[in-house]
């Protein structure tokens, strides 16, 4: 299994426990160093704290008792802010249609969307690509990827 | 003209109608399944295959069939190898081929099955592009004498169509290759406007064309009405020189359609190129280029603005229909309509109601909408009658076309005043009646009927509802003057209304399936999800346990659907009189473990003796959906729940309380609608936060067993849900029953 170096820690942003806990396992087994935040608040926390180099991250989180697309206005926070804008983001949803999947096709080309439920190869895989050609940007010369 | 010809010609005309529609379609399997119907129904085949051309050219896949070969699909037949049977023979040849008796050609391998269904004779043609054969339409016949030539003639023409719907997947591919924006403008993708849209739309149609102006023709009309030959429009004009000053002038769609579609005679120009930008096979707009000098596109610009049409069509409808949600809003919002009753149906309906009734100064107003079949008025929300809730209750009997007083306002589709109506008429009108038992005194004194007609005035259709007014006051009369203005002011009121009624409709139910997807898919996905993880790494107890507790979950959206279709469904389950207090400590009790496992605290204080007519599922709904929240949503150590039960002065209240974070103000605000519960965001339309299908059961079943429910938030955060118990019996501690 291709192992990855030169790489921040992935964060995994789920309100599900057991999202987050699959997610993270399977992340750790191919190499990656994993943080997690089952809030928005503690991932804001951990990109403030930490180079971040990818954010997985889950579309809706639910409010009490609602259901909100919150993870698609944190993905906006983050291309706007721009000590963090360069981090590739991974969209993890259970329902891509309607209203949702338009707002989500808009963020194309900003961030990948992937479909739970996934096979966790397709997950990894997803990921090592996202970086791979996010690395350019993050790479300085003299260093190897 | 004789009988044969006059077939003949509607065959052709339909045949023609049928291979427009086709040329909408971009979807391959789409659209050759629907060549597969054309060649069944229209060229009247039996049945009917369509075959294409595929991996590096050694297999005819089977794309679409109709007719005895239906079945083929998913079985042995549908890949062929591309060097044997009659289609094979025709790739190899790229001619036709025809042959009078299967049971004799040489190259036709399924003879039994044709033996069985009855099928004779086998006509083929290929579909060809470029000069070379890319698939083949089969046509099979019950007899020789069926193959006739105009029957040939049809097919290759049905062949001609299939490869370019085939061309048109296969440029569309190439010319999508190019980089994101070369093609569709991402201002496009940006735009908040149906005129932002335009512009961006023909600002890139002058680019790729080079041609001095692009138009882009949209027709007006409310929602669905956007067939472009429709009587207004708009044509957002981008162009430079000579042209614009030809184009300054206002078009209409009925101009483009009196000129049949012919840009250059609008524009007076030399040049001109139109692509229609379709949603499926509907025509949202037509876009066009034209040029002052005589020109032609190269082959790559005109695919590159066909692609553009097509790709732009769906934001184009998308935000056209968001202006036409905002143009109703705004009239009613002018009318006088509050603005939360724009947001929400039920507030919505009661507020015409009144209005109508202020304008026109009658006592009552009874709104009767067209059912789901189209076929009976049914009444739907009354206002200002003495048994406000009668309608309702006779929802069931409705009035078809023509018949009753409602009826017959919708079939002849105008007003109907009857000023103090004649006894025998009121008699003999099942309806008037009703509406006459509704008022106050024995006589009716107005009766008032106005259509509502559909915004998309299809003349087919009848009156999307019927408006009545009703007074029964001596001596009342339409407040005074019933002029004209009033009138219209009524009917475009009620027409908007009625096309607000649907889209919110539609919405509800998109909101419901959307929630109920989510919510059924989470736990699915999970379980799918830990499977994996255990086969891979082993059956490690973190993942047991989330396994089992999605299957849980999964068992519990189970129980959520079937709510959800009992809520759906027209019958509506017998009451009785039940053992409330037994029934609400039984739900209660039933959640101890799981409070147990969020560390939350589960009290259940529950007076014996609360004895109501009631459908036992339902109260057992609104309890689990409540608990269940309750205890999921205050887990963590300091998590209260309580359920509580008790008489009160007005009889018996429930009570279901936390200190969970509670909800959001927007939920809390419209909490007594159902319809409008799922959606709570401004201004209906971003949906960006919806409630769990949880709530939406419990406000739903509430409203059906007339418990009055009042939600609360407490301090320093939680929720209290409150339900006054109507026709509880007082219980032993005030004299038992």
């Amino acid at each position: 299994m291709e192992r990855i170096v030169n790489t921040g820690p992935v964060l995994v942003v789920d309100d599900d426990p057991g999202w987050r806990l699959l997610i993270s396992d399977e992340l750790k087994e191919a190499g990656y160093d994993v943080r997690l935040a089952g809030t928005l608040d503690e991932a804001r926390q951990c990109l403030q704290q930490e180079q971040i180099a990818l954010v997985v991250l889950d579309v809706l989180f639910g409010m009490g008792r609602v259901l909100n697309a919150a993870g698609l206005d944190f993905a906006r926070e983050i291309r706007e802010n721009d000590n963090l804008k360069h981090i590739p983001i991974v969209f993890c949803t259970v329902v891509a249609r309607g209203d949702l999947a338009q707002k989500l096709e808009r963020m194309k080309g900003d961030a990948v969307v992937i479909v739970k439920p996934f096979n966790f190869h397709q997950l990894s895989s997803v990921v090592r690509d996202t970086l791979r050609k996010a690395r350019p940007k993050t790479v300085r010369p003299g260093e190897g990827a | 003209m004789t009988a044969e010809r006059e077939e003949h010609l509607i065959r052709e005309a339909a045949f023609l109608t049928a291979l427009d529609e086709l040329i909408g379609c971009l979807d391959r399997s789409k659209a050759m399944q629907k060549v597969a119907d054309v060649g069944h129904s229209v060229i009247g085949a039996k049945t009917c295959t369509v075959r294409l051309l595929e991996n590096e050219g050694r297999e005819l896949v089977l794309y679409g069939a109709r007719g005895a070969t239906e079945a083929r699909h998913g079985e042995q037949w549908q890949r062929l190898d591309a060097t044997g049977s009659i289609a094979g023979h025709v790739l190899k040849t790229g001619e036709a081929y025809e042959c009078a008796d299967i049971q004799a050609d040489p190259y036709y391998a399924m003879k039994d099955f044709a033996e069985k269904s009855g099928l004779k004779a086998i006509l083929s043609v290929p579909i060809l592009l470029d000069g070379a054969v890319s698939g083949v339409i089969t046509t099979y016949f019950s007899s020789a004498g069926d193959i006739t030539q105009e029957r040939k003639t049809l097919a290759q023409s049905l062949a001609r169509f299939a490869a370019r719907i085939v061309e048109i997947e296969r440029r569309f591919s190439v010319v999508g290759d190019a980089p994101a924006d070369a093609i569709v403008p991402q201002r496009l993708v940006k735009a908040a406007t149906v005129n932002d849209a335009a512009l961006a739309i023909c600002e890139r149609a002058v680019d790729l064309s080079g041609c001095d102006a692009a138009l882009l023709f949209m027709p007006e009309g409310i929602l669905g009405d956007l067939d472009p030959c429709g009587e207004t429009g708009h044509a957002w004009v981008l162009a430079t020189g000579e042209i614009k000053a030809l184009a300054e002038r206002a078009f209409t769609m009925r101009a483009v359609q009196e000129e049949t579609l012919r840009p250059e005679q609008l524009l007076g120009a030399r040049f001109a190129a139109a692509f229609p930008c379709l949603v499926g096979e509907q025509r949202i707009a037509v876009l066009a280029v034209a040029n002052m000098t005589e020109t032609c596109l190269a082959d790559d610009v005109s695919w590159k603005l066909r692609y553009l049409s097509t790709h732009c069509a769906e934001t184009l409808l998308r935000l056209k229909q968001a202006e036409q949600l905002r143009d109703i809003e705004d009239l009613l919002l002018t009318l006088g309509v509050g603005r939360d009753a724009t947001q929400n149906p039920a507030a919505f309906r009661t507020e015409l109601l009144n209005l109508a009734r202020r304008q026109l100064g009658v006592e009552g107003a009874v709104l009767y909408l067209l059912d789901k079949d189209r076929r009976r008025y049914v009444p739907q929300e009354a206002r200002g009658l003495k048994n406000i809730e009668r309608p309702i209750a006779y929802a069931s009997e409705g009035y078809e076309l023509g018949e009753g007083f409602v009826g017959k306002v919708a079939a002849q589709r105008q007003w109907v005043l009857l000023e103090q109506p004649e006894l025998d008429e009121v008699e003999g009108d099942k309806c008037l009646q009703l509406l006459r038992r509704q008022t106050h005194t024995r006589e009716l004194t107005i009766c008032l009927g106005v259509p509502l007609e559909s915004p998309v005035r299809d003349r087919d259709l009848p009156p999307v509802g019927v408006l009545v007014l009703v007074d029964g006051r001596p001596g009342a009369k339409v407040r005074s003057p019933l002029e004209a203005w009033r009138g219209a002011t009524v009917s475009a009121l009620a027409a908007q209304i009625s096309a607000a009624l649907r889209m919110n409709e539609i919405l509800r139910r998109e909101d419901i399936f959307w929630t109920a997807t989510h919510q059924a898919k989470n736990p699915l996905a999970k379980i799918n999800a830990y499977v994996e993880a255990i086969r891979r790494r082993g059956p490690r107890n973190e993942y047991l346990d989330g396994l089992d507790a999605s299957a849980r979950e999964a068992g519990r959206m189970v129980d959520q659907i079937l709510h959800i279709e009992r809520i759906h469904s027209e019958q509506e389950p017998q009451s009785e009189l039940a053992d409330v207090s037994a029934l609400v400590s039984e739900r209660a009790d039933g959640f101890r473990t799981a409070a147990e496992v969020a560390r939350c605290q589960l009290q259940r204080q529950v007076e014996p003796g609360c004895l109501a007519w009631v459908v036992p599922v339902y109260v057992a709904g609104i309890l689990d959906n409540l608990v269940h929240n309750s205890v999921k949503y205050t887990q963590g150590g300091s998590g209260l729940v309580e359920v509580k039960l008790y008489r009160c002065e007005a009889g018996w209240q429930l009570e279901v309380l936390d200190n969970g974070p509670g909800l959001p103000h927007d939920v809390m605000a419209s909490i007594q609608d159902a319809d409008s519960v799922l959606v709570r965001a401004s201004p209906g339309r971003n949906i960006g936060v919806r409630s769990g299908l949880g709530l939406f059961i419990v406000v739903w079943y509430a409203k059906k067993l007339a418990w009055r429910m009042e939600v609360t938030r407490r301090k320093p955060h939680g929720t209290t849900f409150a339900f006054k118990i109507p026709g509880a019996a007082p219980g032993p501690g005030r004299g038992g029953r």
